[in-house]
């Protein structure tokens, strides 16, 4: 099953960049908001 | 040629992955985000090696990182733990999976390093838990050759599980999986050797036990530590299936989108089922014992995380935290899901190789696609953990004024130690993309600094909870700047004789704190200042001498682990046949019956 390594790098690259097109895996779409509160929490609890 | 493509190509595939998630974190700079703080130079100081009042929560960690910054500058250690936590998961799942088919160890690689447990640990900076769970494959292959009497395995065991106990989260997790595997009843270990080698990994958890034992000035582990750090649901599918999937992180912050799909859950229960599917042959790859043990283990740390994240486990949680050194290390509970992952990564595999066995015979193309669709779906399943955890995490650079802090702190003779205020745990810097990052100050500093180390969660509901700190000479100091008086009466009493002020950051600093002070480094947003006067020594813990000591004996034992590899190496015998079978982990080829 030689072929099988390009073929998954293919089907990957394809999604990643879809996912890129869409704005789902960029830079800086997951950064955090500034804080806007008056001190830094440590994270958030649902 | 052929066979050379075909032997190497899971582990170059586990490589092209890692690349995938961490290459934006491998440009110039450092990778700052929530736990995870590297500098240029870290100093070995007391608080290193545990010899404070506050828990020992990064020893030896910070100790070996300072050690190692004596040759290499921080953002290159940053660089070999990150790249080597995943890199060590996915090929010692490869390295497990031995004499299994390409795409099993592949896949297997896959799992290991593409799940939703790195993804979230990575983001919430914990790179020493990652690197004990990038240990835990070849622990247990370690272990699994001391059973079966292997010269040099016992070394190599310990070694191992002396670098998962960078953190005590990690030495624990290192410990609890491999070692019963070496020692339980069954292996050609006399009575005597197995007190030997357990005593020895005793020995190495040391560095971060012994301080919090003898530490009884410390605090204990705030309750309400338990709720903030439950494990989180990260959908309406609840805690159980989110606990499948190894992800739940407490803070939603840090968790990637992909985990609110409803795709987590499927994935989750597809590997699963596969990993059920695989048990047995797990138990011939393995052997019987350290298959199940692996398999009781990453059970017991499914029951302790999702029963966390229902609120069933707060009380004796809390209770332990209170009443037990080191019972704290239980209130993030997702962080116990790290052998689930391994079982995942290395049953569910099999599992489909079992499953496609009959399928191969009749139509090749058929399961050739479904083994392609395998190995992709866990990458679309969780696409965000993709570049640096979709952007979160970038290597920036620091401000030149740290520099300059920190070589004013290190020249200057005025003696004294460093507070750092705003009285705050953890910053948010424009140049680090306003990413939520613990304080770096501590670790710039050449001195011995005390900083806030209360930790306040907020809620999605608007609340927030304090989790109060665990250090008595940080509350002496946030007492005293909450009396409102000048930092020059009442820090050098506790043993200040320097306030660093991070301009900007909030709350911001009280302008009586340091009226009547001028500072002696004002640069990018960070103002130095002297308190005049000589301050009071802060003593050190009484006990510290026999930390520094049993330091200096795991520094021997590991010395002498070394020697003993080295040794085993040079008498190995030409057959790798030596020593009873436990399985195809042991280098003894095996049979699966059909």
């Amino acid at each position: 099953m030689t072929w099988l390594g390009p073929v998954i790098a293919l089907v990957v690259g394809a999604l990643l960049a879809a996912g890129a097109s869409l704005g789902l895996v960029a830079s800086q779409s997951a950064t955090p908001a500034v804080v806007d509160k008056p001190f830094v929490v440590y994270g958030t609890t649902s | 040629m052929r066979d050379a493509v075909g032997r190497w190509w899971p582990a170059a595939w586990v490589a092209v992955l890692v690349l995938l998630v961490l290459l934006p974190t491998l440009a110039a700079g450092y990778v700052l985000s929530y736990d995870m703080v590297f500098v240029p130079r870290q100093d070995l100081l007391p608080a290193t090696l545990g010899l404070t009042d506050a828990l020992p929560r990064a020893v030896p960690q910070d100790a070996v990182v300072a050690l190692l910054n004596s040759v290499l500058a921080g953002w290159g250690v940053q660089k070999l733990a990150l790249v080597g936590a995943l890199l060590g998961a996915g090929l010692g799942v490869v390295r497990l999976l031995r004499d299994r088919p390409g795409w099993v160890r592949a896949l297997g690689g896959t799992l290991a390093v593409w799940n939703a447990y790195v993804a979230e640990r990575l983001v919430q900076g914990h790179w020493g838990l990652l690197l004990a769970y990038a240990v835990l494959p070849w622990s247990i292959a370690a272990a699994t050759e001391v059973r079966c009497g292997r010269r040099g395995a016992a070394p190599r065991l310990v070694l191992l599980l002396a670098l998962a106990a960078l953190t005590p989260t990690g030495g624990l997790l290192a410990a609890v999986v491999a070692l019963p595997i070496a020692i339980l009843p069954g292996g050609v270990l006399t009575g005597l050797r197995r007190a030997g080698l357990a005593a020895a990994v005793a020995l190495v958890n040391a560095p971060w036990w012994l301080p919090a034992v003898l530490g009884a000035g410390a605090a204990p582990a705030d309750p309400a530590g338990v709720t903030a750090f439950a494990l989180r649901s990260q959908g309406d599918w609840g805690p159980w299936l989110t606990a499948l999937g190894t992800g739940g992180i407490w803070n939603a912050e840090a968790t990637p989108a992909s985990r609110g799909w409803w795709s987590a859950p499927f994935v989750a229960v597809l590997v699963a089922a596969l990993a059920v599917a695989g048990a047995r042959p797990l138990a011939r790859q393995l052997g019987r014992l350290p298959a199940a043990w692996l398999a009781c283990v990453a059970l017991a740390g499914l029951l302790l995380a999702g029963a966390s994240g229902t609120g069933a486990l707060e009380p004796a949680v809390a209770w332990l935290g209170t009443h037990l050194p080191g019972g704290g290390l239980l209130r993030d509970a997702q962080k116990w899901l790290a052998p689930l992952a391994l079982l995942l990564s290395l049953a569910a595999p099999l599992g489909l190789h079992r499953l496609l066995r009959g399928l191969t015979s009749r139509d090749r193309t058929a399961a050739g696609s479904v083994v392609a669709l395998a190995l992709v779906v866990p990458l679309v399943a969780l696409p965000d953990l993709a570049w640096g955890v979709a952007g979160r995490l970038q290597a920036v650079a620091y401000p030149a004024g740290w520099e300059q802090v920190r070589a004013r702190l290190q020249d200057d003779p005025a003696p004294g130690d460093l507070a750092v205020v705003p009285w705050e745990t953890f910053r948010s810097y424009a140049w680090n993309g306003h990413r939520t990052l613990l304080d770096p100050a501590p670790r710039w500093s050449p001195r011995p600094s005390v900083a806030d180390d209360t930790l306040v969660v907020a809620s999605r509901g608007g609340g927030t909870t304090t989790v109060a700190g665990e250090d008595p000479r940080s509350a002496a100091v946030a007492a005293a700047i909450a009396t409102g008086r000048p930092a020059a009466e009442t820090l050098p009493p506790l043993g200040i004789g320097w306030v660093l002020e991070e301009v900007g950051q909030p709350p911001g600093t009280p302008a009586a704190l340091l009226a009547g002070l001028s500072p002696v480094v004002d640069a990018d947003g960070l103002r130095l200042y002297r308190l005049p006067g000589v301050p009071r020594p802060w003593p050190g813990p009484p006990w510290a001498p026999w930390v520094v000591a049993t330091d200096a004996a795991v520094l021997l034992l590991l010395a002498a682990a070394l020697v003993g590899i080295a040794l085993a190496a040079v008498r190995r015998p030409t057959s790798r046949n030596d020593a009873p079978s436990a399985g195809t982990v042991t280098g003894v080829p095996f049979k699966e019956a059909t």
